[in-house]
């Protein structure tokens, strides 16, 4: 398939097509209300009922819902929210916490080599994703070195994840900067019901992981744990090892251990969590070395390695009824290698939040945040920062007023949160977000918001000089210079969504989010002066890039998710996304093609997930996961289908074998690279005594 | 930057994500369909349903309605009967609103089991948990002291403990370990014993 040059007016019809599906809908909304209205006004659902009135016998006969298991009740929360469980992750069948994410709507996760995901919500996705804040038990770990998310040392025994919060578009206004497209909220169980021992051993023909932990009291009112993981990805996509400049990556170990400590005394008022986790990483890598005489480049072998850890203390009291009060601080530092380089950096954060109810139908949220980080690059020979090391720190306070309206009815939530960085200077991120629940299980929501990512350490300081295989013409090598700009703004966000959610039965829900995402001032490089030669020891064919503030952009989609109980053994969760972005320059100065060859992102235009969950017996599940997901217009990388699926047998309780069987449509597919994610098995026990 | 989107349109995809497709997964397609359209034709009257942990409140209420405590349990005739519970869970503290129901001009007490220096402080023991190691923890710590504890574990009965849940398809069911009751002093009326699914003796 080539790639066709797509006239204006199809993309507006595109535009006008969700549009007037938004507005085809909206009638049948505002239509509820009133059907409300004939029926008497507000509808009392299942009311409270007092069991101990049954009879032994009657109560035998009552059908049990475990609450742990019951559909995500309706959210009350005017933004498009979705939530991963702990079922939904054993029941994926997945290994890792990027590929978990695809179940998600509005989630883009593609693989681009054996260690590193492109993972966005709402956005052009590539490597790294400067604006996904993603968050694990509130430890940010979206680097400012180079705006992005280290995917490939993210990780923790997945059977310990309690839930993941997914929240797309921008979620600024509370989280502050860098959140403009979405933030991702990884939460761990608490120890209390992470207790006694568990031990998962997996193995297959990609990967092998191991996992240890256990969990015991701690005095009268407290519950820890400590864990260990490790895991091997030893012959990841053998196949091609040997694409040109994609150097997928093999001998992948990492190692983890860490604790969880959790404290509650008896009165409920306080509750104390601190945690702490070490790491190590480690893959081999294939390095191209540049010299100044032909054949001018050498493939070297060597290793990537990574460390790291953390600790997070975190303290909870309630006041009174309606208020509560949160002080957090952690540490983290991590050392790793990109490319030839290093960089290392350290983050102290701390973060208050205090709610309150200063008068009837009004929730006061607000809080205070710092953050330190002292980061310091290694020098290579072809990347260089000015300056290596670098102390900086941001400052913000937000508040939000969340109004009843009309109680029961119209919520009306205003917030912004005040940043201050030493890049950009100030950031004002307001919000406005309503929501409208029409009739009991129906709910109408629409936001406006402003979000900003700062620039980062690599777009202000970097020089970077990248070497190109002189052409047959050309007698000097070629260099690619990447200059970073001290001068730059932050980029913006104002986004306009609107969503709908619809639970008219237990059994089943959905929820629909339309989109309107309109950026300034992204950043982007751009020639910074014609090419010249350059003289040293040899001449040198420069082509001097610089980033710059340069374009504008705006990205239009809808989201859907859904989910149906067919049985009480039979689960379907199903969801959509449509995804259109473009990127548009400030000046009338055309694209460098060049620069597109230099950043590779793309999104899939439409993405599909559906999982199927069957409890076949009651020791055997059986779960089906299709996935499709678009062509990449950008990168020429094709549609793809495929199908994950997992039997599991519980031969005790509290003991289960399960085989995974992942992308068993096709024996090979590319997502993102020309990297080919290979059909892939294996059988796991998991053991808790 | 090139939009490139399908001829068909951006809503319809259906007929391209089949068209990707190979054999076998347009055989998954439709047992998917096929699967589905068996189970709507199914779809029956609901029965009563409820959340676990508050019809296990209903059916704590009633043991403690059935239940005769040793005569030294009680100082006077309206001293409130202590239900403590032991958990491992968030869900179990539905358990809570049982506080201030009577049964017999007694009331009901509920708090958290914190372990040693609660034994007097407690006439029954709820350990909601399956973890094994913390219910024989807790079974250990209450033996023979006039408790009636109460499971939810598959082996309760075995580990020692008097009354345990257990699930039969989607509804509740209780069993009754009647010698290890006796060991503790506790008494159950016939009610009781009537609609226990199995009474099992203590190995």
């Amino acid at each position: 398939m080539s790639p066709e040059k797509e006239p204006a007016f199809v993309r507006y019809l595109k535009t006008i097509k969700i549009c007037m599906l938004i507005l085809i809908l909206c009638p049948v909304f505002l239509q509820w209300p009133e059907q409300a209205h004939a029926t008497g006004g507000k509808e009392k659902r299942v009311p409270e009922i007092d069991f101990t009135k049954f009879s032994l016998e009657e109560l035998k006969n009552v059908k049990i819902t475990s609450a742990s298991k019951t559909p995500e009740k309706l959210s009350k929360i005017p933004a498009a929210v979705f939530v991963i469980t702990q079922e939904d992750i054993k029941r994926s069948g997945a290994t890792s916490i990027p590929e978990v994410l695809r179940m998600a709507p509005g989630v883009q996760v593609a693989r681009i080599s054996a260690t590193e995901w492109a993972v966005n919500i709402r956005g052009l996705n590539e490597l790294y994703s400067n604006k996904l804040l993603v968050l694990i038990d509130g430890r940010s770990v979206y680097t400012n070195a180079l705006s992005g998310v280290f995917w490939d040392v993210q990780d923790t025994v997945l059977e310990d994840i309690d839930r993941i919060e997914i929240i797309r578009g921008p979620g600024a206004a509370l989280w502050g900067a860098n959140a403009v497209n979405g933030v991702i909220n990884i939460i761990t169980k608490n120890a209390s019901k992470t207790q006694g021992w568990q031990l998962t051993l997996l193995g297959g023909n990609q990967e092998g992981i191991f996992t240890a932990r256990y969990g015991d009291i701690a005095g009268d009112d407290g519950f820890y744990r400590a864990y260990a993981k490790g895991f091997l990805r030893g012959r990841l996509f053998e196949g091609d090892r040997d694409i040109k400049n994609d150097p997928s990556k093999s001998d992948w170990q990492s190692g983890r251990g860490g604790f969880r400590f959790d404290f509650e005394p008896e009165d409920h008022i306080s509750r104390v969590m601190v945690e702490g986790e070490a790491y190590a990483n480690k893959f081999d890598t294939k390095d191209i070395r540049f010299f100044p005489a032909p054949p001018y480049f050498r493939e070297d072998e060597s290793a990537s390695e990574a460390y790291g850890g953390h600790l997070i203390t975190r303290w909870q009291y309630k006041l009174s009824d309606n208020s509560d009060a949160m002080i957090r601080f952690y540490y983290d530092f991590y050392s790793k290698d990109i490319g030839m380089g290093n960089v290392r950096a350290h983050t102290f954060d701390f973060d208050s939040q205090h709610r309150f109810v200063p008068f009837e139908n009004h929730e006061i949220l607000w809080g205070i945040n710092a953050r330190f980080i002292s980061d310091k690059f290694a020098q290579t020979f072809d990347m260089e920062m000015d300056p290596q090391h670098k102390d900086q720190y941001f400052l913000s306070v937000f508040f939000q007023d969340r109004m009843r309206i009309i109680p029961d009815k119209l919520n009306l939530t205003i917030g912004s949160k005040f940043e201050y960085n030493r890049y950009t200077g100030m950031e004002i991120q307001p919000s406005l977000r309503m929501i409208w629940f029409p009739r009991e299980n129906h709910a109408l929501w629409g936001a406006i918001s402003r979000a900003a990512r700062v620039p980062s350490r690599i777009e202000s300081d970097v020089e970077f000089n990248s070497q190109v295989p002189p052409s047959s013409g050309a007698n000097a090598p070629v260099i690619v210079r990447y200059l970073g700009n001290n001068d730059l703004e932050a980029e913006t966000l104002t986004a306009y969504e609107l969503g709908y959610r619809i639970q008219p039965a237990e059994n089943w829900w959905v929820n629909m989010t339309g989109f309107y995402h309109d950026y300034k001032d992204l950043i982007a490089l751009e020639l910074a002066r014609p090419p010249f030669t350059e003289q040293s020891a040899s001449d040198r064919w420069i082509v001097p890039f610089k980033y710059r503030n340069n374009k504008n952009g705006h990205s239009v989609g809808f989201e859907m998710a859904a989910y149906w109980e067919v049985m009480s053994f039979w689960k379907l969760k199903g969801a959509y996304t449509l995804l259109e972005t473009n990127l548009e320059n400030e000046t009338a100065q055309p694209e460098d093609e060049s620069v597109k060859l230099m950043v590779r992102r793309s999104n899939p235009h439409n993405q599909f997930s559906l999982i199927s969950s069957v409890d076949i017996s009651e020791n055997i599940e059986f779960d089906l996961w299709f996935r499709y997901v678009d062509r990449l217009s950008e990168e020429d990388v094709g549609a793809y289908s495929t199908i994950d699926t997992r039997i599991s047998w519980k031969p005790r309780p509290l003991m289960e074998i399960s085989l995974v069987g992942q992308n068993l449509l096709e024996e090979k597919h590319s997502e993102f690279s020309s990297l080919k994610v290979e059909r892939s098995f294996y059988l796991k026990l998991d053991w808790c005594f | 930057m090139t939009g490139v989107f399908s001829q068909t349109g951006s809503f319809f995809i259906m007929p391209r994500i089949i068209k990707s497709l190979n054999g076998t997964g347009i055989a998954f397609l439709a047992l998917f369909l096929f699967l589905s359209l068996i189970n709507i034709s199914k779809a029956s009257g609901q029965p009563v349903s409820g959340e676990e942990y508050k019809v296990k409140a209903g059916f704590i209420y009633h043991f403690t309605r059935f239940t005769t405590w040793p005569q030294s349990t009680f100082k006077a005739e309206d001293s409130p009967i202590n239900l403590c519970i032991a958990s491992t869970n968030t869900e179990s503290d539905i358990i809570f609103a049982l506080r201030d129901k009577t049964v017999k001009d007694r009331k009901i007490a509920v708090r958290k089991f914190r372990g040693k220096k609660d034994i007097n402080k407690c006439q029954i023991l709820f350990i909601a948990s399956d973890d094994k190691k913390f219910v024989l923890k807790k079974l250990k710590t209450v033996k023979n002291k006039g408790i009636l504890t109460i499971g939810e574990i598959s082996g309760f009965i075995r580990m020692g403990g008097i009354i345990n849940f257990f699930k039969k398809g989607d509804r509740l069911r209780f069993e009754v370990n009647p010698d290890a009751a006796e060991k503790a002093g506790i008494r159950f009326s016939s009610q009781l014993l009537m609609s226990a699914e199995i009474v099992r003796k203590g190995r």
